[in-house]
């Protein structure tokens, strides 16, 4: 691992992400098998909103290991940003029209996106409380 | 004035480097784009 800075991401064992990852893996081993009838939220929109907390931190977690990334400060917001922009164009567009997989629906931006949003402001929470100066007695 | 690479990055090496690695990290989102796409 790279060690030019350290900021205490923790990447894979991230909080965030690992909460994220169990509710993907809940949802598609226990709720989505017994389901009856097609449900938006459970099929489409809890995955898109969990791309963020769940992707994002195993892409920059590549981009470290080729030192790509310089240190290991939590998701900054144009990483966040510049990955939902991708995302966005790459499934809602290059899947559906180029690859022909998938569907648009405008509501999975603004999933994708939203999920995006609490992710950044949860990673950001821990950055926060590291920076504040001590108390005083 | 082009900026100095550990000011622009924080990583050392040289443009060709920095541009490899930006390939290699494209090429990885690119990839990993497609598994997602597919599998999930």
């Amino acid at each position: 691992m790279p060690v030019e800075k350290s900021g205490g991401f923790g990447y894979w064992r991230d909080p965030v992400f690992l909460v994220c990852l169990a509710t993907y893996v809940i949802n598609r081993m226990l709720i989505k098998p017994h389901l009856h009838h097609y449900s938006p939220f459970f099929h489409g929109h809890l995955n898109d909103t969990l791309t963020v907390p769940v992707a994002l931190p195993i892409y920059l977690f590549v981009y470290r290991l080729i030192r790509f990334r310089p240190d290991d400060e939590p998701p900054r917001w144009w990483e966040v940003a510049l990955h939902v922009l991708v995302w966005m164009v790459f499934f809602e567009w290059f899947g559906p029209v180029i690859m022909h997989v998938g569907v648009f629906d405008p509501t999975d931006d603004w999933c994708l996106a939203g999920g995006g949003l609490a992710a950044w402001a949860l990673w950001q929470r821990s950055w926060f409380t590291r920076a504040q100066p001590p108390k005083q007695p | 004035m082009i900026p100095d690479l550990p000011t622009l990055t924080g990583a050392s090496g040289g443009w060709i480097l920095l541009a490899l690695k930006a390939l290699a990290a494209m090429g990885f989102m690119t990839a990993a784009n497609v598994f997602i796409l597919y599998a999930c």
